[in-house]
Protein backbone atom coordinates (compact mmCIF):
# COMPACT_ATOMS: atom_id res chain seq x y z
CA UNK A 1 0.00 0.00 0.00
CA UNK A 2 1.55 2.86 -0.96
CA UNK A 3 0.18 5.40 1.65
CA UNK A 4 -0.43 5.00 4.96
CA UNK A 5 -1.23 7.72 7.86
CA UNK A 6 -1.06 8.16 11.00
CA UNK A 7 -1.97 4.16 11.81
CA UNK A 8 -2.34 4.39 15.53
CA UNK A 9 -4.44 6.21 16.76
CA UNK A 10 -3.59 8.60 19.87
CA UNK A 11 -0.04 9.16 18.62
CA UNK A 12 0.83 12.05 17.64
CA UNK A 13 3.94 13.20 15.80
CA UNK A 14 6.55 15.62 17.64
CA UNK A 15 4.78 18.77 16.20
CA UNK A 16 1.57 18.50 17.06
CA UNK A 17 2.75 17.31 20.50
CA UNK A 18 4.75 21.31 20.63
CA UNK A 19 0.88 22.27 20.82
CA UNK A 20 -0.75 22.86 24.37
CA UNK A 21 -2.83 19.59 25.34
CA UNK A 22 -5.94 21.49 25.47
CA UNK A 23 -5.98 22.49 21.75
CA UNK A 24 -6.18 19.24 20.38
CA UNK A 25 -9.52 17.97 20.72
CA UNK A 26 -10.15 13.94 21.46
CA UNK A 27 -12.33 13.73 18.49
CA UNK A 28 -8.86 14.97 16.34
CA UNK A 29 -6.81 12.63 18.17
CA UNK A 30 -8.43 9.71 17.39
CA UNK A 31 -8.68 10.42 13.82
CA UNK A 32 -5.08 10.74 13.76
CA UNK A 33 -4.49 14.18 13.02
CA UNK A 34 -1.09 14.63 12.48
CA UNK A 35 1.84 17.80 11.05
CA UNK A 36 1.40 21.25 10.37
CA UNK A 37 -2.37 23.02 10.32
CA UNK A 38 -1.85 24.40 7.09
CA UNK A 39 -4.70 26.31 6.00
CA UNK A 40 -7.48 25.07 4.53
CA UNK A 41 -7.68 28.14 1.75
CA UNK A 42 -4.39 27.77 1.25
CA UNK A 43 -4.50 24.08 0.11
CA UNK A 44 -8.13 24.79 -1.69
CA UNK A 45 -5.86 27.32 -3.73
CA UNK A 46 -3.09 24.94 -4.30
CA UNK A 47 -5.60 22.50 -5.39
CA UNK A 48 -7.52 24.92 -8.28
CA UNK A 49 -4.34 26.08 -9.31
CA UNK A 50 -3.06 22.16 -9.74
CA UNK A 51 -6.71 21.59 -11.98
CA UNK A 52 -5.83 23.97 -13.62
CA UNK A 53 -2.29 23.39 -14.72
CA UNK A 54 -3.88 19.90 -15.54
CA UNK A 55 -6.55 21.60 -17.72
CA UNK A 56 -4.07 23.41 -19.47
CA UNK A 57 -1.60 19.97 -20.11
CA UNK A 58 -4.39 18.13 -20.98
CA UNK A 59 -5.73 20.04 -23.98
CA UNK A 60 -8.17 18.65 -26.28
CA UNK A 61 -6.99 15.04 -24.67
CA UNK A 62 -9.26 16.13 -21.34
CA UNK A 63 -9.15 13.43 -18.89
CA UNK A 64 -7.31 10.81 -21.25
CA UNK A 65 -3.86 12.63 -20.91
CA UNK A 66 -1.58 10.80 -18.80
CA UNK A 67 0.77 13.70 -19.13
CA UNK A 68 -1.04 16.01 -17.62
CA UNK A 69 -2.52 13.19 -15.28
CA UNK A 70 1.05 12.83 -13.72
CA UNK A 71 1.49 16.38 -13.27
CA UNK A 72 -1.52 16.98 -11.56
CA UNK A 73 -0.37 13.77 -9.53
CA UNK A 74 3.24 15.52 -8.56
CA UNK A 75 1.24 19.02 -8.30
CA UNK A 76 -0.72 17.18 -5.54
CA UNK A 77 1.71 15.59 -3.82
CA UNK A 78 4.30 18.20 -3.71
CA UNK A 79 1.17 19.72 -1.95
CA UNK A 80 0.22 17.47 0.66
CA UNK A 81 3.62 17.05 1.42
CA UNK A 82 4.54 20.54 2.05
CA UNK A 83 1.68 20.73 4.04
CA UNK A 84 3.44 18.81 6.75
CA UNK A 85 1.39 15.46 5.39
CA UNK A 86 3.48 12.32 5.65
CA UNK A 87 3.16 8.36 4.94
CA UNK A 88 2.69 6.70 7.75
CA UNK A 89 3.75 2.85 8.20
CA UNK A 90 1.81 0.14 6.13
CA UNK A 91 -0.30 -2.14 9.04
CA UNK A 92 -3.08 -4.75 8.12
CA UNK A 93 -5.93 -2.93 10.15
CA UNK A 94 -6.13 0.39 7.67
CA UNK A 95 -5.42 -2.08 4.25
CA UNK A 96 -8.60 -3.89 5.22
CA UNK A 97 -10.12 -1.08 5.94
CA UNK A 98 -9.69 -0.05 2.27
CA UNK A 99 -10.60 -2.72 1.07
CA UNK A 100 -13.59 -3.23 2.22
CA UNK A 101 -14.02 0.13 1.43
CA UNK A 102 -13.53 -0.28 -2.22
CA UNK A 103 -15.26 -3.39 -2.40
CA UNK A 104 -18.66 -0.79 -1.54
CA UNK A 105 -17.73 1.69 -4.03
CA UNK A 106 -17.29 -1.15 -6.52
CA UNK A 107 -20.33 -3.19 -5.53
CA UNK A 108 -23.16 -1.84 -7.63
CA UNK A 109 -20.68 -0.54 -10.85
CA UNK A 110 -20.12 -4.27 -11.00
CA UNK A 111 -23.91 -5.01 -10.68
CA UNK A 112 -25.12 -2.63 -13.39
CA UNK A 113 -22.36 -3.16 -15.75
CA UNK A 114 -23.30 -7.24 -15.20
CA UNK A 115 -26.67 -6.20 -15.84
CA UNK A 116 -26.69 -3.94 -18.84
CA UNK A 117 -23.50 -4.69 -20.62
CA UNK A 118 -20.62 -7.10 -20.65
CA UNK A 119 -17.44 -5.66 -18.85
CA UNK A 120 -15.62 -3.56 -21.61
CA UNK A 121 -12.15 -4.89 -22.40
CA UNK A 122 -11.59 -3.38 -25.94
CA UNK A 123 -8.87 -1.03 -24.85
CA UNK A 124 -5.38 -1.76 -26.22
CA UNK A 125 -4.03 -3.85 -23.43
CA UNK A 126 -0.37 -2.34 -24.22
CA UNK A 127 -2.04 0.96 -22.80
CA UNK A 128 -2.48 -0.49 -19.57
CA UNK A 129 0.76 -0.46 -17.47
CA UNK A 130 1.35 3.13 -18.28
CA UNK A 131 -2.65 4.03 -17.69
CA UNK A 132 -2.52 1.89 -14.10
CA UNK A 133 0.67 3.72 -13.37
CA UNK A 134 -0.49 7.31 -13.79
CA UNK A 135 -3.99 6.08 -12.13
CA UNK A 136 -2.59 4.96 -9.19
CA UNK A 137 -0.72 7.90 -8.85
CA UNK A 138 -3.55 10.55 -9.36
CA UNK A 139 -5.71 8.52 -6.60
CA UNK A 140 -3.03 8.35 -3.46
CA UNK A 141 -2.34 11.80 -5.09
CA UNK A 142 -5.92 12.93 -4.21
CA UNK A 143 -6.16 11.13 -0.90
CA UNK A 144 -2.41 12.46 0.55
CA UNK A 145 -3.82 15.99 -0.05
CA UNK A 146 -7.66 16.04 0.76
CA UNK A 147 -8.19 12.77 3.15
CA UNK A 148 -4.47 13.96 3.96
CA UNK A 149 -3.47 17.41 4.30
CA UNK A 150 -6.84 19.22 3.92
CA UNK A 151 -8.55 17.04 6.73
CA UNK A 152 -5.49 17.12 8.84
CA UNK A 153 -6.18 20.83 8.51
CA UNK A 154 -9.71 20.72 8.65
CA UNK A 155 -9.74 18.40 11.89
CA UNK A 156 -7.98 21.21 14.01
CA UNK A 157 -10.93 23.38 13.18
CA UNK A 158 -13.98 21.15 12.61
CA UNK A 159 -15.90 18.34 13.83
CA UNK A 160 -14.87 15.17 12.12
CA UNK A 161 -18.19 15.12 9.99
CA UNK A 162 -17.60 18.59 9.04
CA UNK A 163 -14.05 17.85 7.72
CA UNK A 164 -15.13 15.24 5.81
CA UNK A 165 -18.04 16.87 4.21
CA UNK A 166 -16.11 19.64 3.34
CA UNK A 167 -13.29 17.14 1.55
CA UNK A 168 -15.73 15.37 -0.08
CA UNK A 169 -17.12 19.00 -1.81
CA UNK A 170 -13.43 19.63 -2.79
CA UNK A 171 -13.68 16.44 -4.34
CA UNK A 172 -16.43 16.57 -6.19
CA UNK A 173 -15.55 20.26 -7.00
CA UNK A 174 -11.85 19.41 -8.53
CA UNK A 175 -13.68 16.92 -10.93
CA UNK A 176 -16.17 19.28 -12.60
CA UNK A 177 -13.76 20.76 -15.14
CA UNK A 178 -13.12 17.85 -16.28
CA UNK A 179 -16.28 15.73 -15.94
CA UNK A 180 -19.08 18.32 -15.76
CA UNK A 181 -21.54 18.73 -13.55
CA UNK A 182 -22.70 15.63 -14.01
CA UNK A 183 -20.07 14.19 -11.97
CA UNK A 184 -20.50 15.88 -8.62
CA UNK A 185 -23.47 13.49 -7.23
CA UNK A 186 -21.07 10.44 -7.49
CA UNK A 187 -18.26 11.97 -6.48
CA UNK A 188 -19.72 13.90 -3.66
CA UNK A 189 -20.82 10.73 -2.29
CA UNK A 190 -17.61 8.67 -2.96
CA UNK A 191 -16.28 11.54 -1.75
CA UNK A 192 -18.09 11.39 1.76
CA UNK A 193 -17.49 7.59 1.63
CA UNK A 194 -13.68 7.87 1.67
CA UNK A 195 -13.91 10.82 4.27
CA UNK A 196 -15.28 7.69 6.51
CA UNK A 197 -12.27 5.47 5.74
CA UNK A 198 -10.56 7.93 6.71
CA UNK A 199 -11.86 8.41 9.91
CA UNK A 200 -12.59 5.09 10.62
CA UNK A 201 -8.94 3.75 10.16
CA UNK A 202 -7.08 7.25 11.26
CA UNK A 203 -5.10 8.06 7.99
CA UNK A 204 -4.96 8.55 4.19
CA UNK A 205 -3.80 4.94 3.63
CA UNK A 206 -7.37 3.15 3.56
CA UNK A 207 -8.91 5.58 1.51
CA UNK A 208 -6.13 5.84 -0.80
CA UNK A 209 -6.73 2.07 -1.33
CA UNK A 210 -10.11 2.42 -2.15
CA UNK A 211 -9.75 5.01 -4.51
CA UNK A 212 -7.26 3.31 -6.45
CA UNK A 213 -8.80 0.01 -6.59
CA UNK A 214 -12.00 1.60 -8.04
CA UNK A 215 -10.06 4.00 -10.20
CA UNK A 216 -8.05 0.58 -11.82
CA UNK A 217 -11.22 -1.07 -11.95
CA UNK A 218 -12.55 1.68 -14.29
CA UNK A 219 -10.80 -0.13 -16.99
CA UNK A 220 -13.19 -2.94 -17.19
CA UNK A 221 -16.40 -0.83 -15.35
CA UNK A 222 -17.08 2.13 -18.16
CA UNK B 1 -17.30 8.41 12.64
CA UNK B 2 -19.60 5.66 11.61
CA UNK B 3 -22.16 8.05 10.99
CA UNK B 4 -20.26 9.45 7.87
CA UNK B 5 -19.67 5.97 6.90
CA UNK B 6 -23.67 4.97 6.72
CA UNK B 7 -23.92 8.56 4.95
CA UNK B 8 -21.64 8.38 2.55
CA UNK B 9 -23.01 4.66 1.82
CA UNK B 10 -26.48 6.49 1.84
CA UNK B 11 -25.36 9.04 -0.73
CA UNK B 12 -23.41 6.22 -3.13
CA UNK B 13 -26.71 4.21 -3.08
CA UNK B 14 -28.46 7.16 -3.98
CA UNK B 15 -26.48 9.14 -6.61
CA UNK B 16 -26.18 5.21 -8.20
CA UNK B 17 -29.95 5.25 -8.32
CA UNK B 18 -29.76 8.57 -10.41
CA UNK B 19 -26.50 7.82 -12.71
CA UNK B 20 -26.98 6.59 -16.10
CA UNK B 21 -26.22 3.01 -15.74
CA UNK B 22 -23.95 1.90 -16.49
CA UNK B 23 -21.68 4.46 -14.66
CA UNK B 24 -17.80 4.38 -13.67
CA UNK B 25 -17.11 3.57 -10.08
CA UNK B 26 -16.44 7.13 -10.05
CA UNK B 27 -15.64 10.02 -12.35
CA UNK B 28 -11.88 10.29 -11.10
CA UNK B 29 -8.52 9.64 -12.65
CA UNK B 30 -7.34 9.22 -16.00
CA UNK B 31 -10.05 7.74 -18.62
CA UNK B 32 -8.77 4.74 -20.22
CA UNK B 33 -7.28 5.20 -23.99
CA UNK B 34 -9.96 5.22 -26.21
CA UNK B 35 -10.24 1.90 -28.33
CA UNK B 36 -8.80 2.53 -31.75
CA UNK B 37 -11.79 3.21 -34.10
CA UNK B 38 -13.58 0.01 -36.26
CA UNK B 39 -14.42 0.47 -39.87
CA UNK B 40 -16.71 -1.39 -41.83
CA UNK B 41 -14.73 -1.13 -44.58
CA UNK B 42 -11.28 -0.58 -43.40
CA UNK B 43 -9.43 1.29 -45.92
CA UNK B 44 -6.39 0.50 -47.40
CA UNK B 45 -3.29 -0.79 -44.85
CA UNK B 46 -5.41 0.08 -42.17
CA UNK B 47 -5.45 -3.20 -39.95
CA UNK B 48 -8.11 -3.56 -37.20
CA UNK B 49 -9.09 -6.11 -34.69
CA UNK B 50 -12.77 -6.78 -34.82
CA UNK B 51 -15.75 -5.13 -36.33
CA UNK B 52 -17.70 -2.22 -35.81
CA UNK B 53 -20.78 -3.46 -33.75
CA UNK B 54 -24.61 -2.11 -33.68
CA UNK B 55 -26.53 -2.10 -30.92
CA UNK B 56 -30.60 -2.14 -30.09
CA UNK B 57 -32.83 -1.21 -26.99
CA UNK B 58 -36.70 -2.20 -26.70
CA UNK B 59 -38.44 1.20 -25.22
CA UNK B 60 -41.71 0.19 -23.90
CA UNK B 61 -44.71 2.55 -24.10
CA UNK B 62 -46.78 3.01 -21.26
CA UNK B 63 -49.85 5.65 -21.03
CA UNK B 64 -49.97 6.15 -24.85
CA UNK B 65 -46.12 8.00 -24.88
CA UNK B 66 -43.11 5.77 -25.79
CA UNK B 67 -40.19 5.29 -23.03
CA UNK B 68 -36.77 7.11 -22.44
CA UNK B 69 -33.77 5.10 -23.84
CA UNK B 70 -30.63 4.78 -25.09
CA UNK B 71 -28.41 2.42 -27.07
CA UNK B 72 -24.45 1.92 -27.60
CA UNK B 73 -22.73 0.42 -29.60
CA UNK B 74 -19.42 -1.91 -27.93
CA UNK B 75 -16.54 -0.06 -28.57
CA UNK B 76 -14.48 2.28 -25.86
CA UNK B 77 -16.24 4.68 -26.20
CA UNK B 78 -18.71 4.00 -28.71
CA UNK B 79 -18.92 4.91 -31.67
CA UNK B 80 -22.62 5.53 -32.07
CA UNK B 81 -24.79 6.51 -29.34
CA UNK B 82 -28.92 7.07 -29.81
CA UNK B 83 -30.51 8.73 -26.97
CA UNK B 84 -34.50 9.22 -26.86
CA UNK B 85 -36.58 11.05 -24.28
CA UNK B 86 -40.03 10.16 -23.25
CA UNK B 87 -42.04 10.52 -25.88
CA UNK B 88 -40.04 10.83 -28.40
CA UNK B 89 -42.25 8.51 -30.98
CA UNK B 90 -45.26 8.47 -32.94
CA UNK B 91 -46.11 4.98 -33.48
CA UNK B 92 -49.13 2.54 -34.47
CA UNK B 93 -52.12 1.54 -32.43
CA UNK B 94 -51.48 -1.44 -30.04
CA UNK B 95 -47.96 -1.19 -30.12
CA UNK B 96 -46.78 -2.21 -26.94
CA UNK B 97 -42.88 -1.14 -27.46
CA UNK B 98 -40.91 0.48 -30.23
CA UNK B 99 -37.27 -1.40 -30.69
CA UNK B 100 -34.65 1.42 -31.09
CA UNK B 101 -31.37 0.05 -33.43
CA UNK B 102 -28.16 1.76 -34.72
CA UNK B 103 -25.90 -0.19 -37.40
CA UNK B 104 -23.09 0.14 -39.24
CA UNK B 105 -23.97 -0.11 -42.78
CA UNK B 106 -22.46 0.43 -46.23
CA UNK B 107 -23.56 4.54 -47.54
CA UNK B 108 -26.57 4.32 -49.67
CA UNK B 109 -25.20 6.33 -51.99
CA UNK B 110 -21.86 8.46 -51.95
CA UNK B 111 -21.81 11.61 -49.88
CA UNK B 112 -21.41 14.62 -52.23
CA UNK B 113 -18.32 16.48 -52.35
CA UNK B 114 -19.73 19.56 -51.30
CA UNK B 115 -20.54 18.02 -48.13
CA UNK B 116 -17.02 16.65 -46.87
CA UNK B 117 -15.72 13.35 -47.09
CA UNK B 118 -16.70 10.28 -45.52
CA UNK B 119 -15.18 10.37 -41.85
CA UNK B 120 -16.06 6.57 -40.64
CA UNK B 121 -18.76 4.54 -40.71
CA UNK B 122 -22.17 5.27 -41.75
CA UNK B 123 -24.73 4.21 -39.20
CA UNK B 124 -28.50 3.81 -40.09
CA UNK B 125 -30.57 4.58 -37.06
CA UNK B 126 -33.57 2.76 -36.98
CA UNK B 127 -37.24 2.87 -34.85
CA UNK B 128 -39.54 -0.08 -35.45
CA UNK B 129 -43.20 -1.30 -33.28
CA UNK B 130 -43.95 -4.69 -32.33
CA UNK B 131 -47.15 -3.95 -34.64
CA UNK B 132 -46.64 -3.44 -38.00
CA UNK B 133 -47.04 0.48 -38.92
CA UNK B 134 -44.71 3.68 -39.12
CA UNK B 135 -43.04 5.24 -36.25
CA UNK B 136 -41.43 9.02 -36.71
CA UNK B 137 -40.28 10.98 -34.61
CA UNK B 138 -42.08 13.71 -32.73
CA UNK B 139 -40.69 17.27 -33.81
CA UNK B 140 -41.15 18.59 -30.95
CA UNK B 141 -38.92 15.82 -28.60
CA UNK B 142 -36.13 15.43 -31.22
CA UNK B 143 -34.04 12.31 -30.52
CA UNK B 144 -30.03 12.49 -30.10
CA UNK B 145 -27.31 10.78 -32.16
CA UNK B 146 -23.55 10.88 -30.94
CA UNK B 147 -20.97 9.76 -33.48
CA UNK B 148 -17.23 8.97 -32.70
CA UNK B 149 -14.63 9.65 -35.30
CA UNK B 150 -11.37 8.67 -36.28
CA UNK B 151 -9.00 10.77 -34.48
CA UNK B 152 -9.36 14.72 -35.79
CA UNK B 153 -12.88 14.90 -36.36
CA UNK B 154 -13.93 16.30 -33.21
CA UNK B 155 -15.18 19.53 -35.05
CA UNK B 156 -16.58 17.96 -37.90
CA UNK B 157 -20.58 18.20 -38.81
CA UNK B 158 -22.54 15.15 -38.94
CA UNK B 159 -24.43 14.61 -42.07
CA UNK B 160 -27.65 12.84 -42.57
CA UNK B 161 -30.07 10.84 -45.15
CA UNK B 162 -33.53 10.65 -43.83
CA UNK B 163 -35.28 7.86 -44.14
CA UNK B 164 -37.27 7.65 -47.49
CA UNK B 165 -35.03 10.13 -48.89
CA UNK B 166 -32.18 9.84 -50.80
CA UNK B 167 -29.89 13.04 -50.68
CA UNK B 168 -27.23 13.54 -47.57
CA UNK B 169 -28.11 17.19 -46.01
CA UNK B 170 -26.18 18.10 -43.04
CA UNK B 171 -26.98 18.89 -40.00
CA UNK B 172 -26.53 21.07 -36.68
CA UNK B 173 -23.63 19.42 -34.98
CA UNK B 174 -21.89 20.54 -31.86
CA UNK B 175 -18.73 18.40 -30.26
CA UNK B 176 -19.16 16.59 -27.06
CA UNK B 177 -17.77 18.45 -24.45
CA UNK B 178 -13.75 17.42 -23.57
CA UNK B 179 -14.60 13.83 -25.34
CA UNK B 180 -12.40 14.17 -28.23
CA UNK B 181 -13.39 13.28 -31.52
CA UNK B 182 -17.06 12.66 -30.64
CA UNK B 183 -19.99 15.15 -32.33
CA UNK B 184 -23.55 15.16 -31.30
CA UNK B 185 -26.76 16.44 -33.17
CA UNK B 186 -30.63 16.46 -32.64
CA UNK B 187 -32.42 14.89 -35.08
CA UNK B 188 -36.11 14.48 -36.06
CA UNK B 189 -35.81 12.32 -38.15
CA UNK B 190 -34.44 8.53 -38.61
CA UNK B 191 -32.07 7.44 -41.19
CA UNK B 192 -28.41 7.33 -42.08
CA UNK B 193 -26.32 9.33 -39.97
CA UNK B 194 -22.50 10.12 -40.59
CA UNK B 195 -19.01 12.27 -40.27
CA UNK B 196 -18.04 14.47 -42.90
CA UNK B 197 -14.92 15.59 -42.85
CA UNK B 198 -13.76 18.97 -43.78
CA UNK B 199 -10.29 18.75 -45.38
CA UNK B 200 -9.30 15.84 -44.93
CA UNK B 201 -7.83 16.43 -41.47
CA UNK B 202 -8.53 12.81 -39.87
CA UNK B 203 -6.21 9.68 -39.67
CA UNK B 204 -7.91 6.75 -40.15
CA UNK B 205 -8.02 4.70 -36.99
CA UNK B 206 -5.32 5.58 -33.66
CA UNK B 207 -6.93 5.69 -30.23
CA UNK B 208 -8.33 8.94 -29.90
CA UNK B 209 -5.37 10.11 -27.19
CA UNK B 210 -4.17 6.87 -25.00
CA UNK B 211 -1.69 7.17 -22.72
CA UNK B 212 1.54 6.86 -24.94
CA UNK B 213 -0.61 9.54 -27.34
CA UNK B 214 -2.25 11.94 -25.88
CA UNK B 215 -1.67 15.95 -25.96
CA UNK B 216 0.70 17.06 -23.48
CA UNK B 217 0.53 20.49 -24.94
CA UNK B 218 -1.63 23.45 -24.62
CA UNK B 219 -3.41 22.88 -27.22
CA UNK B 220 -7.80 23.03 -27.28
CA UNK B 221 -8.15 26.66 -26.81
CA UNK B 222 -6.39 26.34 -23.11
CA UNK B 223 -4.97 29.81 -22.98
CA UNK B 224 -1.21 29.58 -21.97
CA UNK B 225 -1.24 32.68 -19.47
CA UNK B 226 -3.79 30.76 -17.61
CA UNK B 227 -1.56 27.75 -16.96
CA UNK B 228 1.44 30.36 -16.24
CA UNK B 229 -0.69 31.46 -13.59
CA UNK B 230 -1.69 28.52 -12.37
CA UNK B 231 1.61 27.66 -11.72
CA UNK B 232 2.94 30.52 -10.16
CA UNK B 233 0.01 30.14 -7.82
CA UNK B 234 1.22 26.27 -7.47
CA UNK B 235 4.73 27.58 -6.56
CA UNK B 236 3.30 30.41 -4.33
CA UNK B 237 1.07 27.96 -2.22
CA UNK B 238 4.06 25.68 -1.73
CA UNK B 239 6.23 28.06 -0.95
CA UNK B 240 3.27 29.67 1.36
CA UNK B 241 3.25 26.25 3.27
CA UNK B 242 7.13 25.52 3.07
CA UNK B 243 7.29 29.00 4.77
CA UNK B 244 4.78 28.33 7.24
CA UNK B 245 6.07 24.43 8.51
CA UNK B 246 10.06 26.20 8.72
CA UNK B 247 8.42 28.93 11.07
CA UNK B 248 6.87 26.16 13.16
CA UNK B 249 9.67 24.35 13.74
CA UNK B 250 12.00 27.51 14.42
CA UNK B 251 9.54 28.38 17.37
CA UNK B 252 10.87 27.73 20.38
CA UNK B 253 8.89 25.39 22.87
CA UNK B 254 7.43 27.13 25.59
CA UNK B 255 9.09 27.49 28.70
CA UNK B 256 8.00 25.73 31.61
CA UNK B 257 7.34 27.50 35.27
CA UNK B 258 8.44 25.92 37.61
Amino acid sequence: MPIGGAARPGILPRMASQRPRATVPPAMASAGVRGVAAPPLLLCAGLAAAVTLRLGVAGSAGPRSAPAGAVFGVALLGLALAAGWRPGRVSPRPALIGLGGAAVLLAVPVALHLRTLPLQAGSPAADLPLWAVVVTLVACAEEALLRGALMDALLRRARPELAALLAAVAFAALHVPLYGWAAVPLDLAAGVWLGGLRLQSGGAGAPALAHTVADLASWWLR
Amino acid sequence: MRRVLVLGAVLLGAAWALAPAPSPPLYDGLQGPAQAYLYLTPPPGYHQTGAPSGASHALAIAGGSSGAGFINTEETPPQAQVLAADGTFTFPPGATSITLSVTPVAPPSPIPASLGTLAGNVYHVTATANVPGPVSIVAAHPMTVVLRGPVGTGTSPIVRMSEGTTTWQRVTTVPLGSAPDMVVTNTDQLGYFAIAEQGGSSSPGGSGGGPGTASGSSSGGFPVVVVVIAVVVLLAVLGGLLAMRSRTRRRPPPRRRR
